[in-house]
């Protein structure tokens, strides 16, 4: 009586346990995303899919791998597609470990100078490619040269994958605290290697990070730099002040009401402050107006 | 000291000395060609013309046979592996070099780095240089090689192509790249290496980095870069600064710039030196130019070399 009773339950392991494992081979399988036949019009993919995960990435793209892996990488599927005049396009689609970072990844290859285009959450677009974020995959096209049959590829391509990707998410909560008047650009880092896209500093260990928002303004650059607390902030806030002071590509240190300036080779002043678990920096050409606009957000956090 | 000498000790002498000349001689051409030019040379040709504008470089700097003898075998290490525009040299500029190695007499043209085929299908000369293209052997094998004045690469995996060919010419593109900042010829060698000791650049000696999965130290890379190019100093490097990857590197996609130069350069170092402009990066502030200097390897400023410019 009691095999009769637990017989159901039996039942319910065995039929989720086979849910899961198809959901599995969905996911590792390259045909979910990869978009193939009517839906790309006469384009066609001349390969199978190479797939590549973890640490392997370096063996696809070599020391760009370096920046995925930094923000929480699975697997790429990485496709050639030809039309019948053997024009080439190149689709990867890169599986992060959740939105926050395939939104990262996106917000640092692309750039203001780039075109908007309404693709997944967001999407931009030049001469020769196109990317964009969706859920936890970022995607970019890339056409192997700069004639219209490959432009027409990348977007025909593109908008196929957007459809076939039902994923979504959201931003990075960080990105909430970038003062938003004159704001034209945000990224979304979490690491050293994403922090020296931004700004070339050569040590990396007094940037440790949890994560970072970087605002981009038109004669500014802000990044919110989040530590686990307030006085984890203010380890890194006195060690990239010991860094800043000892650099030769730094002078004219000094501080002003907690917050130290230096400028560098360029002429651009870095402003340096804390608050709570946030380290502030503000790079600008402009000196006051970069300790104001520092002095401002760490007073308003 | 008796200063008296007499005839046969004079005869003597005279002959060892001319002897010794003539060896130094002979060593200085097998490594740098019929003539030794002076080191420390550079010439950019911008224009569309970029097959005829590569060869308009290196005539500039004496023409190939300065670097290449007859009868000898050269080493092309071509940057190639990747798709997306302006992240490979590009073609025009290697089937140049390619055809002034022959036409220098070279007997043997070696690739020092896998190069797809569909690389040179990328020039609309390949048809026509079809039999040259055919020409180049491919070489795979490795050797360890110790670097002795390597501060943080003491040894490294090597072509031995590399390590054996008459004359190495080095052809690069100028691009962008998350972890150096750029690469250009210096980051160049480690086309030669194996994926184990490029692998090391990245992740040094430690286990435990290669599953953190994260650079120990950018300052890592740049200075196995700078070790690793004490192996061996090319003769002659061609750059691509013609069409190049600004943003995103090294793989792509990402900005284009298209300053439509090429440079030839007796020096390495050199040419990084200049060619890093097109990126909006000065040399100074490069970690991997500044230990390429600490090992001697080129100039201290561009002050130091000669530049013409068509």
């Amino acid at each position: 009586m009691r095999s009769l009773k637990s017989f159901p339950c039996l039942v319910l392991i065995i039929v989720f346990a086979c849910f899961l494992n198809t959901s599995y081979a969905q996911d590792r399988s390259p045909l979910r995303l990869l978009p193939t036949g009517d839906a790309i019009g006469k384009w066609h993919p001349v390969e199978t899919a190479r797939i590549y995960e973890g640490n392997d990435l370096f063996l696809f793209i070599d020391g760009g791998a370096e920046v995925f892996l930094e923000y929480g990488f699975r697997r790429v599927w990485a496709v050639e597609y030809q039309n019948d005049q053997e024009k080439s396009v190149n689709l990867e689609i890169y599986e992060m470990d959740d939105a926050q970072a395939a939104y990262g990844v996106y917000s640092i290859r692309t750039s203001e100078r780039a075109t908007e285009v309404r693709l997944g959450q967001g999407g931009r677009s030049q001469r020769d490619y196109i990317m964009f974020w969706k859920g936890k995959y970022y995607v970019s096209v890339a056409g192997l040269d700069s004639t219209s049959q490959c432009r027409e590829g990348m977007e025909v391509i593109a908008r196929a994958v957007d459809r076939i990707i039902i994923d979504q998410g959201e931003k990075p909560l960080v990105l909430k605290y970038l003062p938003r008047e004159g704001l034209l650009g945000e990224r979304y880092i979490r690491g050293f290697l994403g922090l020296s896209l931004v700004y070339a500093f050569n040590v990396r260990d007094a940037f440790r990070m949890k994560d970072a928002a970087v605002g981009i303004y038109e004669d500014q650059t802000v990044v919110f730099l989040r530590t686990g607390d307030s006085l984890e902030a203010r380890r890194r806030f006195l060690a990239i002040q010991n860094y800043l002071k000892s650099d030769e590509r730094f002078d004219r240190f000094h501080s002003q009401e907690h917050i130290d300036m230096v400028a560098d080779k360029k002429d651009r002043t870095l402003c340096i402050g804390q608050s709570g678990q946030y380290v502030i920096i503000v790079i600008s050409s402009n000196a006051s107006k970069a300790w104001m606009t520092c002095k401002a957000i760490k007073d308003a956090l | 000291m008796n200063d008296h000498i007499d005839r046969r000790a004079f005869v003597k002498r005279c002959i060892a000395t001319a002897a010794g000349a003539i060896a130094a001689t002979s060593a200085s051409k097998a490594f740098f060609g019929n003539e030794p030019p002076a080191d420390h040379q550079l010439c950019t040709v911008v224009g569309d013309a970029y097959f005829d504008n590569t060869i308009r470089a290196v005539e500039a700097l004496g023409g190939m046979r300065a670097f290449v003898q007859r009868g000898s075998t050269v080493g092309l290490l071509i940057n190639s592996p990747f798709g997306s525009q302006g992240t490979y040299a590009n073609p025009d500029i290697a089937l140049a070099v390619v055809k002034m190695c022959l036409d220098a007499g070279a007997k043997q043209i070696v690739a020092l780095n896998d190069i797809g085929r569909r690389y040179w299908q990328r020039s609309a000369l390949h048809r026509k240089m079809q039999s040259e293209v055919g020409l180049i052997r491919y070489a795979d094998e490795m050797t360890e090689v110790k670097i002795e004045k390597g501060k943080s690469l003491k040894e490294a995996d090597i072509s031995n192509a590399l390590l054996s060919c008459d004359a190495f010419v080095n052809i690069p593109i100028i691009k962008d790249h998350a972890g150096t900042r750029f690469t250009g010829n210096l980051k160049n060698m480690m086309g030669a290496c194996s994926s184990s000791t490029c692998r090391y650049f990245h992740y040094g000696g430690s286990v435990l980095n290669i599953f953190k999965g994260g650079y120990q130290n950018p300052e890592l890379l740049a200075q196995c870069i700078a070790d690793v190019s004490l192996v061996r100093r090319p003769n002659l490097c061609v750059v691509d600064a013609t069409e190049i990857l600004a943003t995103n590197g090294p793989s792509g996609p990402g900005e284009i710039k298209k300053p439509r130069e090429v440079i030839a350069s007796t020096n390495c170092l050199a040419a990084d030196m200049y060619a890093v402009r097109h990126l909006g990066l000065n040399w100074e502030e490069l970690p991997v130019i500044r230990f390429a200097q600490q090992h001697g390897y080129g100039p201290r400023s561009l002050r130091e070399v000669k530049i013409q410019a068509f």
